[in-house]
Order: C-alpha cells, then structure tokens, then sequence
C-alpha cells in the first residue's frame, strides 16, 4: 500500500528522482506537541495563503467549467 | 498565540472556501489583516480586472473567533459572444454584456462586445469550539453586480482525533443567485436575437456538500483529501453569450467559399447540473534549507458531460530568514460539454432544427490551461510582504476564439495585531 502512495507522490512531486524523499513524505510517525515546529510554518499550511486562493479561484472559475474542490461556501459571482 | 496554536492544530481551516477561520484557544484578542491588490489583464484588450480583498480575523473569546472577508473587483474589456468572426451577417444587433449595446455597421458581425461592471463580496465567518477537538462555523456571504446577485450561507463541522493528527470535516452551503442582464431581464433561450424576446430575470439554486480528511502524516509532511458534491437547479444561461447560425456561401466574384452568419441565438444551457469532485493536497518540506513543495490534484465531473483534470505545484525557497521565492506551475485539461458547438451549421438544403440545449461559450469548449508564476515573499514591518506574476495561458479545441492569454499581477501585505 505505501508502495502505490509512495509512486502516486512520486507523480505529484516535482520528478521521480525525489523517490527518497517521496518515501519519506508518507511514512507515518506518532507525532507529539513538541514535535510539531515545521508543521506550524505558514508554508506548511494546507492553504498557506487564503488570499491567493481565494484570487485563483475567482480566476480559474471566471474562466474554466470546473470549479471547487476545496470546500463549500464562499459566495458566488456573475463571472462564469 | 493563538494562530501559531491554530496551526498546531492543522488543516481544520482549510475546507471553508477561501476563508482560514483561525481555531480559539486562548482569548488573547489576537487579530490579522491579509489585504492584497490584484491586476488581471487578458491580451488582445479583451477582459482587464482590478480586485482589492481584504481578510480580517479575530478572536471573541477563548472558543469564538470571526473572519470577514470584503472584495471589490472593477471589470472592463472586451468579451466574446460566441458568434462567428463573420465578415457579412444579416444580423444587425446585440447586446452585449453587461448592457453594452452594439450595432453591427454594414452588416459586419459583433463577434466580441465591450462591457465594464462592479462587483462588490462580503463573506463573513463565525467559528466556535465546542470541545477542545470538535469545531462548528456558519458562514453568510453576499456578492453584488450590476447584472448578478449572490447570498449563500454555509455550516462546517470539523472533528480532531484526540492526537490532533487527523481532522474529518463535513460541510454544507446553499446559494440563491439572481441573474439579469443590465438593462432587462433574461432573453429567452434559442429565440432570435433580433426578435428580442425578453423573460423575467433567471434565479438558482445552489446546494454543496462536503466531505473531507487532513493528516499530518509526520513531521515533515501533511495531507488532505476532499470530497464534494453540488446540485444546481434554475438559470444556468449565460444571458449575453450568443450562438451563430452559419452557411457556406459562394462569393459570386471570386467563386471562394465563406461561412457566412445568417441568423444569430441566445445561447441555451440545462436548467440543473450535478458537479462531483476529488480534492487532494499535500505539503511537504525537506533539505537542509527548509524548502517546501504544496502539491494538488483535482478531478472534476458533471452531467453536463464536462471532466477536468487540474495539478497544481509549487515550491518555496528560502532566501535567507526574511524572505523566500517560489515557483508556481498549474495544468489543468478539461472535456467540452455536450452541448457545445461553435456554431449551429446550416447546410442550405435540409431547414435547420434548433437543439434542445446549445452555447458557444469557449468556457465549455475541450480547454487545456497552463499556468507559470513566480512569488517573492519577504518580512517588512512587523509583517508580511508578497508578489507575484503569473501567465496563464488556455487552447480551446473548437471555439471561435481559441486562445486566452493573460497576466497577473498580485501585491499581498499580511501583518497580525496583538
């Protein structure tokens, strides 16, 4: 199973030559409070800048048919 | 502090649509202002957009905290109609979007029209901590334009393992739009334009669910997976997108073969549309020097016949303490509706029968979108300073314009007050 996540993250990050530390992103450890310094980093963030995604978002909808993903909510607009 | 806490907690913020609603575990009054200035300009003096945003967010008390989001975007250009780029026609006007009324001079045809409009959203957020792992947050928002009308209201409820490494969150909202061309209601679709068959003004209905999972699957790395649903029901039309009818005509002098518009449509689309799509992200920070890559990956269906596949990568580099640049690349490919077509072909023989459902908008067309951009991020006052320029650039199989390109400029200063 760690396998095909491991390949699958291999496809997602940037080349396959980060096989290693594509590995290393889906090993799953225990993490304890203190443990969590890197994980509090703004670019650690699952959406690191609201505002930038709130601004893609507008765009991407204005101009594609797809659209969401993220979460519900929001507000609509005109654009599309 | 309180964000720096919210962030421990990981990724119970990210579901609520362009909106981080900070968690409260201390009232220590803590509030943060993320204001930004957009630029958005198409080449060929198409569409230019200015958008102002800014995000404040704030703690009431040690379980309640608010966001309020405020955006104000001016529009202006030039936008297709989705008629052909004929060069005789037997129609002799349009309006256009946004009320923007044209005539077409010696009969050459109006293939893209002027517009300018205002939009102005407000999104306000309320989140409170039930117990110390189980969060509820309502939502209201408003967006109001000269032709367009928006009011939605959302409930997300999270829940954190007791390890706070996992988060499952659930999600609803519902959204009533109103549309309405600027200076009358909706046309009636498939009519004649130059009939002018005006109806009232067209109304929807938005449902969306959600459901979703963030992990923080060890120190260096955290991930989320998304699923949503969102039914529609109501005016799906765009009111100003127009389809041509078109014939192969003999020029009489040269004997060459030209498509020629002979009568032009308001546009139709089907009144519901059941979207579904899988979200997932993940960020992960290795090396020596503290980079980061955020991947994403999203796969998009609908009934209208519409599949799209969107990655999304970017990776930061720190500089030095102070300041980082980071690379963005989006791909994004997407199927074209069934009902699609550039244009209702005549053959000059058979009479022509109207489908049922029909739109040229190049939106809906086979669309492959390539994004590339570059952020310089950096301290400054006690807050945080951002720029970016980005080029984006969309091929549309079929559409009578098939190519939007356009730039993006975006200047961000974040900065919390205690």
């Amino acid at each position: 199973m760690k396998a095909i996540i491991t390949l699958l993250a291999c496809l997602l990050l940037p080349g396959c030559s980060l096989y290693k530390s594509a590995n290393n992103a889906f090993t799953i450890e225990e993490i304890k409070p203190w443990e969590k310094n890197i994980l509090a980093r703004d670019d650690m963030q699952l959406d690191p800048d609201p505002v930038r995604t709130f601004s893609d978002e507008h765009i991407y909808f204005s101009k594609e048919a797809s659209t969401g993903g993220r979460g519900v909510g929001g507000g609509g607009c005109g654009c599309n | 502090m309180n964000n720096i806490k919210s962030k421990l907690s990981i990724a119970t913020c990210t579901l609520l649509s362009g909106t981080q609603v900070q968690a409260a575990d201390t009232a220590d009054n803590s509030w943060d202002l993320n204001s930004s200035l957009l630029y958005y300009s198409e080449a060929d003096d198409r569409v230019s957009v200015t958008k102002a945003i800014a995000f404040l967010t704030g703690d009431l008390s040690s379980e309640d905290s608010i966001s309020v989001n405020l955006v104000l975007d001016t529009m202006s250009g030039a936008t297709p109609t989705g008629a052909v780029k004929s060069s005789s026609s037997s129609v002799t006007s349009f309006t256009g979007a946004s009320g923007a009324s044209s005539s077409i001079a010696g009969g050459a045809s109006v293939d893209r029209v002027n517009f300018s409009d205002t939009r102005m959203g407000v999104a306000l957020t309320w989140a409170h901590e039930l117990k110390r792992t189980h969060k509820i947050s309502y939502g209201g928002s408003l967006s109001v334009e000269k032709d367009y009308q928006s009011y939605g209201a959302s409930v997300n409820y999270s829940i954190e393992s007791d390890n706070r490494l996992n988060t499952y969150t659930m999600g609803f909202a519902g959204t009533f739009d109103q549309i309405y061309r600027k200076t009358d209601g909706t046309p009636e679709p498939l009519s004649n334009v130059e009939d002018n068959n005006i109806l009232s003004d067209g109304e929807r209905y938005t449902y969306d669910f959600i459901l979703g999972m963030s992990k923080v699957f060890n120190k260096k790395t955290v991930g989320q997976l998304n699923y949503t649903m969102s039914y529609s029901d109501g005016y799906h039309t765009d009111p100003y997108k127009v389809i041509s009818q078109v014939r192969l005509v003999e020029d009489t002098n040269s004997g060459v073969f030209t498509w020629t518009e002979l009568e032009r449509y308001f546009e139709s689309r089907p009144d519901s549309r059941f979207r579904h799509s899988i979200f997932t992200s993940m960020a992960h920070q290795y090396g020596g020097t503290g980079e980061t890559v955020q991947t994403a990956y999203r796969l998009y269906t609908d009934d209208w016949g519409i599949t799209s596949h969107t990655f999304d990568l970017t990776h930061r580099t720190p500089l030095s303490e102070s300041s980082y640049l980071e690379p963005h690349f989006r791909y994004s490919i997407q199927s074209a509706a069934d009902f699609f077509r550039p244009s209702i072909i005549d053959d000059g023989t058979t009479p022509v029968i109207l489908p049922e459902y029909a739109s040229a908008d190049n939106r809906l067309d086979e669309t492959t979108g390539i994004t590339i951009g570059l952020e310089y991020g950096m301290k400054l006052g006690g807050g945080h300073l951002k720029a970016r320029g980005e080029y984006i650039n969309w091929q549309h199989a079929k559409a009578e314009y098939d190519e939007t390109t356009a730039m993006v400029m975006q200047v961000s200063y974040q900065k919390l007050f205690d």
